[in-house]
């Protein structure tokens, strides 16, 4: 039976969150996209949730905030997903990414400014995660 | 004026925020010897300052009691405790209109039997909602109880009010009932004109105007008499983020730019606590001098940092034309806009000022150093934008076209009347 690929993305907006931003990069691969399915997670903010909506709308994308986990069969929404995508400030603290690598998903966490530990992931990320059109493109090459 | 002509003149309610410099702008303009105004707020809350000199009124000899230019504001009587009590009833029973992106549905708001009950009461000739999220549902909500009985409905839009939630599915069912159910609808751009029309407008629809009305040209200093755009080193940013903001989309744009923006005063208004953690990691990685500004306490302050900025940047996923963008146009100030307002109706993009796509912060970037750098670019905007809003902001003009709408309104209003009896 076919699936389709499901994204599973950070949907923290606050200090350190910017799912905002990564809602602007999937206008710039809407396209790209037409075969998966979009999830945010960890939505707590009426911004998003509108943001979301409009997404939607615009795109066609099949794009929305889970409400009740139940739908993955009381499985984890991270398995079988193809992607976990993240904007942060400057930490990864509070994303799942055990849970993440648990289902063997590829990752896709970008930080805007780098943390003492930083990583050549993280510096290689830098600019991604200010910019959507740049952040966009990682996404569908990590997707391939 | 004779007490014979003040007690012929019609009584308009306007519906709003009456704590909203917006409205307390049209209200002056609008204020005089035509027409009385009776203000009904939306929430419990202060008026704006700016609305003075105001009166309670509670019954319609107290508005026939207003004198010349003086406005009336609507006294409830429902008690707090009473609102709550009606407040949770109608959310129990699912009556309530779905809340704004930016305001969670609550108790303080005003409820509809309460504006059925002001209507009843005052007898106004025409209700003038102000704002469509919380007075343009209110009053859906008392014309669906009232029906023909509602006196003439003029809804003005404000901003991004159906542009943004006719897209979100549960406000999209009552947008498209609240476009139909309108007298007269006024808009503050071309495109929400075009956009209701084909949601199904079925009332007047009159030309296009600021929701703010205008603002005399008298009071402004002329360009000559301010600092060069070229000569100013300011970049101002409106920070909002948020349900429609993108203040972070603009400090991630500055940050990009940051090798460019070295010699530039950054400062930012409105800021959230995560927009001031942003700007404090950007000060350290990139040299920049970025700051926030407090609220302006006065908005002849607000003006005077505009006065002094050399760019304006604001962006969002929606807007109208944005009251910043006509006051950096009066002021000299270079705007940059997303192309999700009506900002291209004000500005020729690329030569009066900037307009980009919101989702895209390389080209933000790319706009401000175009404009940060460019002296030419940013003094030959500065004339050219203060004649624009001259022409379409000024408040003489715009009391003519406002006056005309009602008188509008009011003719409608008169061929009801006679066509029923």
């Amino acid at each position: 039976m076919y699936r389709k690929r499901r994204i599973v993305i950070d949907g923290l907006e606050d200090k350190q969150g910017r799912s905002l931003l990564v809602i602007s990069a999937l206008y710039h691969c809407c396209s790209q996209l037409s075969d998966a399915e979009i999830r945010f997670v960890d939505v707590d903010s009426g911004a998003v949730r509108g943001a979301v909506d409009l997404l939607r709308w615009e795109t066609g994308l099949d794009v929305r905030i889970p409400v009740d986990l139940g739908e993955y069969g009381g499985s984890s929404i991270f398995a079988g997903a193809s992607l976990y995508a993240a904007i942060r400030l400057n930490s990864l603290d509070g994303l799942h990414v055990a849970e993440a690598k648990f289902f063997k998903v590829p990752l896709l966490l970008a930080l805007q400014f780098l943390p003492e530990s930083a990583t050549s992931e993280h510096l290689a990320l830098l600019q991604p995660a200010h910019d959507p059109v740049l952040f966009a493109q990682h996404l569908i090459e990590r997707m391939r | 004026m004779t007490e014979r002509a003040t007690a012929r003149l019609p009584t308009i309610l306007a519906v709003g925020m009456h704590n909203s410099v917006h409205l307390a702008r049209w209200i002056n303009m609008m204020r005089g010897s035509f027409a009385r105004f009776v203000v009904l707020p939306v929430y419990i809350e202060n008026p704006a300052p700016e609305l003075r000199p105001w009166s309670p009124v509670a019954s319609r000899s107290d508005v026939e009691a207003l004198g010349p230019g003086e406005v009336g504001i609507f006294q409830f009587t429902k008690s707090d405790a009473q609102r709550h009590v009606a407040w949770y009833a109608d959310r129990a029973a699912g009556r309530l209109f779905p809340s704004s992106l930016g305001l969670e549905t609550n108790p303080s708001l005003i409820q509809t039997d309460e504006l059925v009950a002001a209507i009843r009461t005052l007898q106004p000739d025409i209700v003038h909602t102000m704002e469509v999220q919380l007075a343009g549902y209110l009053a859906l909500g008392a014309k669906r109880y009232l029906g023909n009985a509602m006196p003439p409905w003029l809804l003005s839009n404000w901003g991004s009010d159906i542009y943004l939630y006719h897209r979100l599915p549960e406000h999209r069912p009552i947008v498209l009932e609240l476009v139909q159910a309108v007298d007269g609808y006024l808009a503050e751009c071309r495109r929400d004109v075009q956009l209701v029309r084909r949601l199904g407008l079925k009332g007047h629809v009159f030309d296009p105007m600021p929701a703010s009305g205008g603002i005399d040209f008298s009071t402004v200093p002329a360009l000559n008499r301010l600092t060069p755009p070229s000569r100013r080193s300011t970049i101002l940013v409106k920070g909002y983020h948020g349900w429609s903001g993108r203040g972070m989309h603009i400090l991630s744009a500055l940050h990009l730019a940051a090798p460019a923006l070295r010699g530039h005063r950054i400062r930012v208004q409105f800021c959230s606590a995560a927009m001031l953690e942003m700007m404090r990691a950007m000060a350290e990685s990139d040299g920049l001098d970025i700051a926030p500004v407090p609220y302006a306490p006065t908005h002849e302050e607000a003006l005077s940092r505009i006065a002094d900025a050399r760019i304006v940047v604001g962006i969002g996923i929606s807007d109208g034309i944005g009251t910043t963008l006509l006051e950096a146009m009066c002021y000299g100030a270079f705007p940059i806009k997303a192309t999700t307002s009506c900002a291209c109706e004000w500005i020729r993009n690329g030569r009066d000022g900037i307009i980009v796509d919101p989702h895209d912060v390389k080209s933000l970037a790319e706009a401000i150093v175009r404009a940060a750098l460019d002296d030419a670019l940013v003094d030959a905007a500065a004339p050219r934008n203060r004649a624009c809003v001259e022409e379409r902001w000024d408040v003489g003009r715009n009391n003519a076209a406002g006056q005309s709408i009602y008188r509008h309104m009011l003719g409608d209003a008169r061929r009801a009347a006679v066509t029923a009896a």
